[in-house]
């Protein structure tokens, strides 16, 4: 992966955040993933295959999906399913990001949404990975690539 | 006697053209000139006439798709093999799609010509 | 007529009619179609599948065939955009009668392509190299239809794969090992940990920082770093580590020559970081393979110190010739056996900064030496010495021992050392006074333009410090102010 990648992945997670919220959310500094788990309470995971292979999540809790979800339909509590709902979405709208400026050499999954910090996602060994903090509001998430 | 059939050599290698210039020697040909660019290209077309150009697809000055283009608003019956390094079916298919008759991708060996010209002369002329 | 051939009882009924075995009966295609494995199906000029297909190709597609399906719509999801692309392009053109087989052969997108399998939620489980091939069908000199196979060629492709694979690691061990052979395999691994260690911890600050701090103190810790990383390397002339840690550094200063930096902003410098890392672990990896090798073949102690004078040798030559200066250099008493293995390191390091320390900032340039009455050339020496308790070394110059009235003047001009106005220092006290400041780096940097390389001498000169109190060991500077100087370092044998 290069630095084009990574900025890419960054700035389509910038701009959801500015366009859904209207409130800009910050990047920390990006670094290479070690065994330390990187999971929160919610993940929406894709898979891209095709001319490169790799994974892309988002990782948030519900407090932060909370909020996000209070400004989009104005309900101020979620059950469960559309927190994970959300999640997808977010992860959904990524990768639509990602089909679109890297498009016709990739193919992108459809999300998949895991709940619970039980373990941490599985990604490929042979492939190094990037964790980007977030911070939105208060809040504290992470944007986790590994591409080939 | 067959009139000889008139062949114009684009690639902006020496060596290529010379090459290509070889091994079609055994062919009822007449070289009407070799072009290391786009541009002398499309003079030498507009000179010489020829029945059949050999194109590479990655040149200075103009590109070989761009010059195709321009060749068979020129002359629209004229037969065109795309000779390239771009391997990749993308940029067969569009040279196909935009009127070229045949495409072989380099490296090509002598027979791989020698049939994809005979393949093209075989079409009526 | 499927019974005659099962029996084979009227084979040679077939054989006598030539007319029935030109074209297979409805029964003998269906057959065939059965048994044949290769996936075979014909498209229509609307590119439909038609009735008529293998079982294999089924299989091969794992996927439900409904006669009159859009082939397209069966690729769908499973190969890249782009080929769908092309292959709209591609059927069409199948359809011309003015392109020969071979022509449509070279720009078939489906003669290798990776295919995708999904589960029912629409999650990739796994993925096949498949090969589609498409022939024209004619029906009165017009093209009907398209006859197309399909094969699984996973076996061919993960195998050439795999050798393309193994060919290039192959070529970057082999870059590599040109590099690393000639390095003693203890430097070497010292190199490796040393630099793994440096570089781990350059991530972890990474990862800690919040971004309401300024980063500048971080960024020039890195520096810092990777100058200590890339002079390792270059004292071993490491130059495939030494490039990489290059672009890593030029990354790094970019950003501390920018104001208002943000997460994003670090990007470039988090993927060298990455790349260092990977051929870090990669050259580790190589290494495990030749542990064997190294251990049957470990250098001898001699060897070992051998290594270091050349080490030393090579370091004088380079900065006397980036700094224009002449020097002999004299290392006839130094005898690496007499230092304990546990010290060889600490000793090493410190050799190589006084050195540097003395080669910039005490030697002169010949012209300067002359000016003064000296022999153009400099003479740097270094020799062992060690009793029952302690064991070091000295090294000595015929240099200055730094420029020293600088020095004095900016001790002078500042408040801590008020006191030297009012009471000036005798000889000895001025000695000692000068080995304090040389180990405060604040007051002792100059506004040269060299300030940079200088506060990263004087940097190291305070790990010195710091590195010799850890150990309790000792440095006794013994001075002239123009010709002579002599560093003593010792430490505890125990």
């Amino acid at each position: 992966m290069n630095e084009t990648d990574l900025h890419f992945f960054i700035d389509s997670t910038m701009n959801y955040f500015e366009e859904i919220t209207n409130q800009k959310a910050s990047a920390g500094i990006p670094y290479i993933k070690d065994e330390a788990p990187v999971v929160l309470e919610y993940t929406g995971i894709i898979g891209i295959s095709g001319k490169r292979k790799g994974s892309i999540y988002i990782t948030a809790n519900e407090a932060m999906l909370s909020e996000i979800a209070n400004i989009i339909l104005g309900i101020d509590k979620l059950g469960k399913e559309d927190i994970k709902d959300l999640v997808g979405e977010i992860a959904n709208t990524i990768s639509g990001n990602v089909r679109q400026a890297y498009g016709s050499d990739f193919m992108i999954s459809v999300p998949v949404v895991v709940e619970g910090q039980a373990r941490d996602i599985k990604l490929p060994d042979n492939i190094q990975s990037f964790v980007v903090p977030l911070t939105w509001r208060d809040h504290k998430s992470f944007l986790v690539v590994c591409l080939e | 006697m067959q009139d000889r059939i008139k062949v114009l050599i684009v690639d902006d290698s020496l060596i290529i053209r010379e090459a290509i210039h070889k091994h079609l020697k055994q062919f009822n040909i007449e070289v009407v000139g070799t072009a290391e660019d786009g541009k002398v290209a499309l003079e030498m077309f507009k000179a010489t006439s020829p029945d059949i150009v050999t194109l590479d697809i990655t040149m200075p000055e103009m590109d070989g798709l761009t010059v195709l283009e321009e060749m068979l608003k020129i002359k629209s019956d004229v037969k065109v093999m795309v000779v390239t390094a771009l391997s990749d079916k993308a940029t067969g298919l569009k040279a196909i799609k935009l009127g070229a008759k045949s495409f072989l991708p380099k490296p090509f060996t002598p027979d791989k010509i020698r049939d994809s010209f005979q393949r093209l002369i075989g079409q009526n002329l | 007529m499927s019974e005659k051939i099962q029996t084979g009882e009227n084979q040679e009924e077939k054989h006598t009619n030539p007319a029935s075995s030109d074209h297979p009966s409805g029964d003998d295609k269906s057959i065939i179609l059965q048994t044949v494995e290769e996936g075979v199906f014909f498209l229509n000029s609307d590119f439909e599948i038609e009735p008529e297909y293998s079982s294999a190709f089924v299989d091969i597609v794992d996927q439900e065939v409904n006669p009159g399906q859009k082939f397209l719509d069966l690729l769908s999801h499973r190969v890249p955009e782009n080929i769908i692309n092309n292959l709209i392009e591609y059927l069409n053109l199948l359809f011309r009668e003015d392109l020969d087989n071979e022509t449509l052969d070279e720009i078939n997108p489906l003669s290798k392509v990776e295919f995708h399998y999904e589960n029912r939620w629409g999650l990739w489980t796994s993925s096949k190299f498949l090969s589609f091939r498409f022939r024209r069908l004619m029906n009165q000199a017009k093209i009907e239809r398209l006859v197309c196979t399909v094969k699984d060629i996973t076996q061919t492709e993960s195998l050439t794969k795999k050798i393309e694979e193994i060919e290039e690691t192959t070529n970057k061990q082999m870059d590599w090992l040109v590099n690393i052979l000639r390095i003693a395999p203890p430097l070497l691994k010292e190199f490796i940990d040393v630099s793994e260690t440096e570089l781990d911890q350059i991530d972890t600050e990474l990862k800690n920082f919040t971004s309401s701090n300024d980063c500048r103190p971080l960024l020039n810790k890195v520096i810092k770093s990777l100058h200590q990383l890339m002079n390792n390397a270059s004292l071993l002339n490491l130059s495939i580590f030494s490039e990489k840690l290059l672009n890593f550094e030029n990354e790094v200063q970019n950003l501390r020559d920018r104001e208002n930096l943000n997460g994003s902003d670090f990007v470039p410098a988090v993927i060298q970081l990455g790349e260092v890392r990977q051929m870090l672990k990669d050259i580790k990896a190589l290494m495990q393979r030749f542990k064997h090798y190294s251990n049957t073949l470990r250098p001898t102690r001699r060897y070992e110190g051998g290594l270091l004078i050349r080490t030393i040798e090579n370091l004088v030559k380079n900065l006397s010739r980036q700094l224009d200066k002449k020097i002999n250099f004299d290392a006839a008493h130094f005898d690496h056996a007499i230092i304990p293995y546990s010290h060889q390191q600490i000793f090493r390091e410190f050799l190589i900064i006084l050195v540097r320390f003395s080669i910039f900032y005490g030697i002169e340039t010949p012209d300067e030496r002359k000016s003064n009455n000296k022999d153009p050339v400099g003479l740097l020496q270094i020799e062992t010495f060690s009793d029952r308790r302690i064991c070091g070394f000295k090294l000595r110059h015929d240099g200055r021992l730094v420029r020293i009235e600088r020095l004095l003047q900016k001790t002078i001009d500042s408040v801590e050392t008020q006191s030297l106005r009012d009471h000036p220092l005798g000889s000895s006290q001025l000695g000692s006074e000068v080995v304090r400041l040389l180990f405060m780096p604040s007051l002792a940097t100059p506004t040269l333009t060299e300030a940079e390389y200088i506060k990263e001498i004087f940097g190291e000169m305070e790990m010195v410090k710091k590195k010799l109190k850890m150990h309790r060991g000792r440095i006794k500077i013994t001075f002239t102010s123009e010709n002579f100087c002599e560093y003593t370092i010792s430490l505890p044998i125990s």
